[in-house]
């Protein structure tokens, strides 16, 4: 007798299927990410070992719960909260149009989530509308952990195979090795201005280069003097000197100064500038949100 | 005149050779009338060191003033000894060939004796192989009675301690010399090769074994030592003895094959495991071990700090981790503490400040505070034998050489007293780190931070009295391997680490990774730890490095 009753399957996740299920005991619905581990080559993957590894100190009302690991001989399932869509569904219902208040809160929640990883010395590494899950109540959560990492002691063995090429922020596209909680803010400015937009995505370059190139084309090339370091980055290579050409108005029209303000110090090519999770939240975009979401807290 | 110089010479060279004799291993001159010598003007301006071969002395009751006066005289003196015995009397026979050989040699350098012989006219040659091959001869013949003799005296059993078994000198060497012929036959080769040597330079002179004067060019000796050889078997087999019949499992040499077909990673660990097919649910280990406070505190010396329990535990006492070290003047100790006694003050921190009761009543219950220098207490190097001297102005300590094995021993037997409930001595715990670090090395892009980290989670299932000696390996790759994968080693890399771990600790990869979730279960998940926990034992690699 299994305690879950498989009712369909959800998707394909990096290694392995994700079903929606109910539990037969008390009828919730959860979602079971189903890993073999029959695979002689490395052992239990460590995208598994860093959902349940990390999942399990981050308890939040903005990161998907882990509920439960069950084990036997050849599969490792793991039961998570399940909600409703992702952010990339919730835009695909929208037909173009979105609520800028639905952007605060979820752009809110996000960060939140965000600020809470961070502060549990955790780097998500892999922001994007896919990785966000929307329930009915309009709550975002966190999840796919997968990629994520903690963070600390300063070593080069970060993995500079992180984050969706459209998320990804210009240290990393350059090689950057050694990346802090500036690689989750960019994602999440990227985020923010697709949320404005009501899903159309700010960079959706085509390759490494294509991307750079979109984004200064959009902020200008960085320099030297506003981002040192960036030429001995290990794929550092010279772009032409995009000036800039348009200002942020004219790619997020719906968002107001405020919005705006917060777009522009997350969109920060250097690192070392970009506004960190806990000073968004304390933005003044913010300080009209609705209290009943500012102050939900897990 | 040549005649008279030659006699003055033999007779300084009679004189060192006696007094060589009389010096005994321990390095108390019994007849120290040596003065004679320096009244004899010398040409010889040089110092000379001169080495005896002697394994035993021979003792000598007051010896008459007259002795050294004369090369007859050391004939009387012998045959009249009271405790002359064949060996004396071989002694007497080298002094002789001694003095011949110094007397037909020009006055300054005195090659070994051994060189002499080869030049030296035949009859003495054959003399003294002949008193070898008598002494031999009596000695293989090995009548108790006069073996026992021989043992007994002084000189002998001076020379058993020479081969490093003070445990097996005079009264049970009687047994012993029939049960184990090899310090025997070592001692027969010393009569047999007696010999002085005389050398000027000692640049390109190897010492070995050998008893030293110096004198001065007077021919005063200033300076008598022995080098006693160190011989590692030797120290090995006393050892042995020593522990008994204590049996040595060399774990490395386990065969592959016999490793992990009878054992279970889960079992060895405690953990429940389902059976065929079915699903064991661990939610229960999901509630998250630490607060925000504990990741972004910024603790990095641990060993200075106390800790607090976590949450969970927070009804119970406080655990105080940190070693104090208080520096008083104790009227047992003067000025000086041994450092032995601030460490035992820091056991005592740890364990009286958990109660001795609630550890009886909970057995099971892993220790919940982990510090970094805990287990591994990396001021457990020195044992007892360091004395640590405070001075208004500075401090210093003194560490008396103690023999290898029995410093790891103490060490041992101070972290079994630690740690009861651990079944994996200090020394093996060490010496699994450094293989563990052997496995980063020889891999390209495992940094030290990784196996830092698997230091922590390897110390952790020690203190939780998971490790023993069948799942020791499997537990130490595993750790490695999680921390790897935790940290961004994948593709090829991993696939070396795996391959690597699999030689170095001589397992199989079924075996590893059935551990490698049993550990993972063992950790309740916890594999996200804190960088204060990771730090020390980076800092500690780094520096070693």
């Amino acid at each position: 007798m299994q305690k879950y009753e498989k009712l369909e399957k959800i998707g394909e996740g990096t290694y392995g299927t994700v079903f929606k299920a109910k539990n037969r005991e008390s009828h919730e619905i959860v979602a079971l990410k189903r890993v073999r581990l029959d695979d002689d080559d490395e052992g239990v993957p460590s995208s598994a070992l860093r959902e349940i590894c990390l999942l399990k100190e981050l308890k939040h009302k903005n990161i998907v719960r882990l509920y439960d690991v069950l084990h036997s001989d050849k599969k490792l399932t793991l039961v998570f909260e399940h909600c409703d869509q992702d952010l990339k569904k919730y835009f695909d219902s929208l037909n173009g149009d979105i609520d800028l208040d639905v952007v605060k809160s979820f752009m809110f929640q996000l960060l939140r989530g965000l600020a809470f990883c961070h502060s549990h010395n955790v780097l998500h590494r892999d922001l994007k509308p896919q990785n966000l899950l929307i329930n009915k109540n309009g709550e975002l959560k966190l999840a796919d952990f997968g990629l994520a990492r903690a963070f600390g002691i300063p070593v080069k063995c970060y993995s500079a195979e992180v984050v969706t090429l459209w998320y990804r922020p210009p240290d990393v596209l350059f090689g950057a090795k050694l990346y802090t909680t500036s690689i989750d803010m960019w994602s999440a400015g990227c985020i923010f201005a697709e949320l404005a937009n009501a899903g159309r995505p700010l960079f959706p370059g085509s390759d490494v280069d294509d991307q750079l190139r979109r984004i200064f084309k959009l902020l200008g090339s960085p320099t030297e003097e506003t981002w040192s370091g960036m030429t001995q980055l290990p794929d550092y290579k010279p772009f032409p000197l995009y000036q800039l050409s348009m200002s942020l108005s004219q790619v997020v029209p719906k968002l107001g100064t405020r919005g705006r303000d917060l777009l522009q110090r997350l969109l920060v090519c250097n690192p070392m500038q970009r506004l960190s999770a806990d000073d968004a939240m304390a933005h003044t975009y913010f300080s009209d949100l609705n209290p009943a979401i500012k102050n939900d807290r897990c | 005149m040549a005649n008279v110089l030659k006699r003055a010479r033999s007779r300084r060279r009679l004189a060192a050779v006696t007094f060589l004799s009389n010096i005994s291993l321990d390095g108390s001159y019994r007849d120290a009338k040596v003065s004679i010598l320096a009244k004899h003007p010398t040409n010889i301006k040089n110092e000379f060191i001169l080495l005896s071969k002697t394994d035993e002395a021979v003792i000598e009751e007051s010896g008459p003033e007259d002795c050294f006066s004369d090369y007859e005289s050391v004939f009387i003196r012998n045959q009249s000894n009271s405790k002359s015995s064949k060996k004396q009397f071989e002694n007497r026979k080298l002094s002789n060939t001694d003095g011949q050989s110094l007397s037909s040699e020009s006055d300054s350098i005195i090659t070994p004796i051994k060189a002499y012989i080869e030049e030296a006219p035949l009859n003495i040659s054959r003399e003294r192989t002949k008193s070898a091959s008598e002494t031999g001869y009596y000695e293989k013949k090995a009548r108790p009675g006069y073996r026992k003799r021989v043992i007994n005296q002084s000189g002998f059993s001076d020379s058993d301690k020479q081969f490093g078994s003070s445990s097996e000198s005079i009264g049970p060497s009687s047994g012993r010399t029939k049960t184990s012929p090899a310090p025997p036959a070592a001692i027969q080769e010393g009569n047999g090769e007696r010999e002085i040597k005389i050398i000027k330079s000692v640049q390109n002179y190897k010492f070995n074994g050998e008893r030293i004067v110096m004198v001065t060019n007077k021919h005063s000796p200033f300076l008598v030592c022995s080098i006693i050889p160190y011989l590692k078997n030797q120290k090995a087999r006393s050892e042995l003895r020593k522990e008994g019949n204590r049996k040595r499992h060399i774990s490395g040499s386990r065969p592959l094959s016999s490793i992990g077909d009878v054992l279970d990673p889960f079992e060895l660990l405690g953990i429940e495991k389902g059976h065929e097919g079915q699903e064991i649910s661990y939610g229960r280990l999901l509630i998250p071990t630490r607060s925000e406070k504990d990741f972004s505190e910024k603790r990095q010396h641990a060993s200075e700090e106390t800790f607090e329990l976590p949450a969970q535990a927070a009804g119970r006492p406080r655990h105080v981790v940190a070693r104090t070290k208080v520096l008083t003047r104790q009227p047992g100790y003067k000025w000086c503490f041994s450092y032995d006694q601030g460490a035992q003050r820091g056991t005592a921190h740890v364990m009286a400040t958990s109660p001795p009761p609630d550890l009886k009543e909970e057995p099971t219950s892993p220790i919940l505070v982990y510090s970094p220098d805990l287990l591994d207490d990396p001021e457990l190097i020195a044992g007892k034998h360091r004395t640590l001297l405070t001075f208004t102005s500075y401090v210093t300590s003194v560490i008396d050489y103690v023999r290898p094995s029995d410093l790891k021993k103490e060490i041992n037997d101070k972290f079994k007293a630690r740690f009861p409930h651990v079944q994996l001595t200090l020394s093996k715990l060490r010496s699994i780190k450094k293989e563990m670090r052997k496995i980063a090395k020889a891999e390209t892009g495992i940094e030290l931070v990784i196996v830092a980290q698997a230091y922590v989670y390897f110390e952790k299932l020690i203190l939780r009295g998971l490790i023993n000696k069948q799942n020791r390996k499997l537990c130490a790759a595993a750790s490695l391997l999680l921390s790897a994968k935790l940290n961004d080693i994948k593709g090829e890399a991993l696939k070396a680490l795996i391959e690597r771990i699999e030689s170095v600790f001589r397992l199989n990869r079924k075996d590893l990774f059935a551990s490698e979730f049993a550990v993972l279960v063992a950790l309740e998940f916890g594999l996200h730890i804190p960088t204060w926990e990771v730090f020390p034992h980076y800092q500690r690699l780094l520096y070693e490095s």
